[in-house]
């Protein structure tokens, strides 16, 4: 194990900056089951977390289908009522927002997802989805500066508005639809887009296009971006910092390159062995076996450590209690009890760990790709 | 190269619909070697899965089979008929489908799903044969017996595609097409079944096609791969070739595509869209998005040249206009 240089007991100096979309303890607890053996999937389990607006990053947020990570971004939409702890915009409670405070937190906080053909209404043209959201926020006085602010928006994600506007979802490809959401997003300048799986269902030449517009959303007009992926290598070239999730629980996270690079949790290192990568003489080293689940037989319950079971270096406290989030370095945590020795973070807002990138105008480098 | 188990020569695949003929696999040729691991790539529209289903003889109306042959241990399968077609599926040739959710029934128990599979293709033996050859199967996919008794959904994702797998290879076929077999999976789940998947190939010496677009999976998997562009297979090459030097330009826009974790970069996407398959311009279809497109490539379609390693582009035509 390496050894941890540093233990925190005062949180690192970002703190300073103000949140804009704040988690406060969330946990979800999904519900199932006749009453006498109810079960209960704690599908977010306490996280503390924050987006802020300056800077603005982009934050990635990676696990397995059913870590949690569609319904972290669920909650910071505001499609979801968390079971317990708070969603604070702007550092009001969101529950708590009526009227044009609600409408304006709808407005700043936007959301891309996985699938895009659901969203669209196939009876309705590409139009639709613009002229809805200027009616909705009351964008523009006139039809013509509707217009302006729609075909803006679509050149703005490198699409031509003559072949995009006055057509039917169908007529265009998966990439394409997939940029008109974003496109969409644009129109409304929004403080922050939850982007859930933006690109999973495009092609791989689209893939970087999409990923591309989103960086420079990102680095041009400042909107922070929560990018949930199950795809590593994308989080890595696209994000600066980025949350392993695993079963409701923030296992690690920190600055992308170090988390990728030299993952901590074990697993994080399951996940980062386990990426395809494309190099035919990097294939996967043979795992087989030593990490095929069940690891154990440990039934896994709410008080321990979630990985436990499958968890090549698990130690007995981590079948007798959950572990806390310890401070491994200035940019990194992790909810593993072999750093125990770490210290604890106190209370953490997981973003006072995060890596800050320098986003001086002069480092814009995405700037032609727009 | 090993002797090949199948032979695609000129394969074309048409789709008649009112507004046209669409040309979605047009004009393949394809060899694949016993037990040989061949990739085969391509965005979607690009033919990939339409080889794979027409090698099954599985394309639908208004699909056809509109030319070619296909021939396993030198017998046309284009030729077949209907039943003996059947025979070969599953006997000789096995499908790993996408969605596994999808490929499984959801009202029976997995063991008798499998039992169908078998008596299907005149397996009659009795009751206890079956359990035990049952059993050998899920053992063979690392699954445990008692997941027999189980109905779909209380499979998870890879357990379910798992069970794909031993149905595919319960009758020892001598090739395996996988059709994007692990694309709904995440990353530990997709390695463990293209772990089992690789186990089973060797044990039963099956040859796998991969038909995909994720091009690490091909890397991590693949002996050979084929690129295919608009219909056509545009460079056919081993992996090592195809990572460390891509002929085709589309090829090697896809390769510079790809992500990876060995610091940032500026992500390429490759710009345009793939041309209408019901109208293919004349020359090489990529013309359009080619960065080093010539005068000849919109006038005339490159051939496929090279025995081993082949490319369909000017840029390595012996005709190459300076």
């Amino acid at each position: 194990m390496t050894t941890i240089t540093q233990t925190n007991t005062s949180p690192p100096a970002n703190t300073a900056a103000s949140p804009l979309l704040e988690l406060r303890n969330v946990t979800q607890v999904f519900s199932s089951g006749p009453i006498w053996k109810r079960e209960h999937n704690y599908a977010v389990n306490d996280v503390s977390f924050s987006l802020t607006e300056k800077p603005a990053l982009i934050t990635a947020v990676a696990g397995e289908s059913g870590s949690g990570k569609t319904t972290l971004g669920r909650i910071m939409l505001g499609f979801q009522r968390p079971t317990s702890g708070q969603v604070l915009f702007s550092g009001k409670d969101v529950t708590g927002m009526r009227g044009g405070e609600r409408r304006q937190y709808r407005r700043q906080v936007q959301a891309i997802f996985q699938d895009p053909f659901s969203v669209y209404n196939p009876f309705y043209k590409i139009d639709h989805i613009f002229t809805v959201a200027i009616a909705r926020f009351k964008l523009a006085s006139s039809s013509d500066e509707a217009r302006h602010l729609i075909e803006e928006a679509i050149s703005g994600v490198g699409l031509r508005p003559s072949e995009t506007l006055g057509r039917y979802p169908h007529q265009l490809s998966g990439g394409q639809r997939q940029r008109v959401m974003v496109a969409r997003s644009l129109l409304l300048k929004p403080q922050v887009i939850i982007a859930d799986e933006p690109v999973s269902m495009v092609d791989a030449s689209l893939r970087a296009t999409i990923l591309e517009t989103l960086r420079a959303l990102n680095h041009e007009l400042g909107i922070a971006i929560l990018y949930i992926t199950h795809d590593l290598t994308t989080a890595y070239q696209v994000a600066d910092n980025i949350m392993i999730m695993y079963r409701g629980h923030v296992v690690e996270a920190g600055d992308v390159e170090h988390v990728i690079n030299d993952p901590k949790h074990p697993y994080t290192r399951l996940l980062v062995q386990s990426i395809p990568m494309p190099d035919p003489s990097r294939r996967w080293a043979d795992m087989r076996g030593v990490n095929d689940p069940p690891f154990s037989d440990v039934e896994v319950t709410q008080g321990m450590c979630p990985f436990v079971n499958r968890c090549p270096d698990a130690l007995a406290e981590c079948a007798q209690d959950v572990p806390d989030t310890y401070g491994l370095d200035e940019h990194r945590i992790s909810k593993c009890f072999l750093y125990q020795n770490a210290g604890t973070v106190p209370n953490a807002d997981i973003a006072a760990y995060f890596n800050i990138r320098d986003a001086s105008p002069s480092n814009v480098d995405a700037a032609d790709n727009m | 190269m090993a002797e090949p188990v199948l032979t695609i020569r000129d394969l074309r695949v048409y789709f008649n619909i009112r507004a046209g003929t669409v040309r979605a696999v047009d004009g393949v040729d394809l060899d694949i070697a016993e037990g040989e691991k061949l990739g085969l790539v391509g965005e979607s529209g690009s033919g990939k899965t339409t080889t794979a289903l027409a090698i099954m003889r599985m394309i639908k109306p208004p699909g056809e089979i509109a030319g070619g042959t296909i021939s396993l241990d030198g017998r046309d399968l284009v030729e077949l008929s209907e039943p003996e077609m059947r025979s070969v599926r599953g006997n000789d040739i096995a499908m790993v489908p996408q969605a596994a959710m999808n490929a499984l029934n959801p009202v029976r128990r997995v063991r008798d799903q499998m039992l169908d599979g078998l008596r299907d293709h005149g397996v009659n033996e009795s009751r206890n044969r079956m359990q035990d050859r049952l059993t050998t199967l899920m053992a063979q996919v690392g699954l445990n017996a008692n997941v027999l008794d189980l109905f779909p959904h209380e499979l998870s994702g890879g357990m379910k595609q798992r069970v794909t797998i031993a149905m595919a290879i319960c009758h020892n076929p001598r090739l395996i097409l996988a059709d994007e077999p692990t694309s709904a999976l995440d990353v530990v789940v997709q390695r463990q079944v293209m772990e089992t998947l690789e186990d089973v190939r060797s044990e039963i010496g099956a040859a796998v096609i991969l038909v995909g677009h994720d091009m690490g999976l091909m890397a991590q998997f693949a002996d050979r791969i084929g690129v295919m562009y608009a219909g056509k297979l545009v460079e056919l090459a081993t992996v090592e070739q195809i990572f460390a030097n891509p002929r085709h330009p589309y090829t090697r826009l896809l390769i510079s595509s790809l992500p990876d974790t060995d610091g940032k970069k500026r992500l390429q996407g490759i710009p345009g869209l793939p041309p209408s398959l019901l109208a293919v311009p004349p020359g090489c279809p990529f013309m359009p998005r080619c960065p080093e497109a010539m005068d000849i490539c919109g006038v005339e379609a490159p051939e496929l040249i090279g025995d081993i390693d082949i490319v369909s582009c000017h840029l390595h035509t012996e005709t190459r206009v300076a």
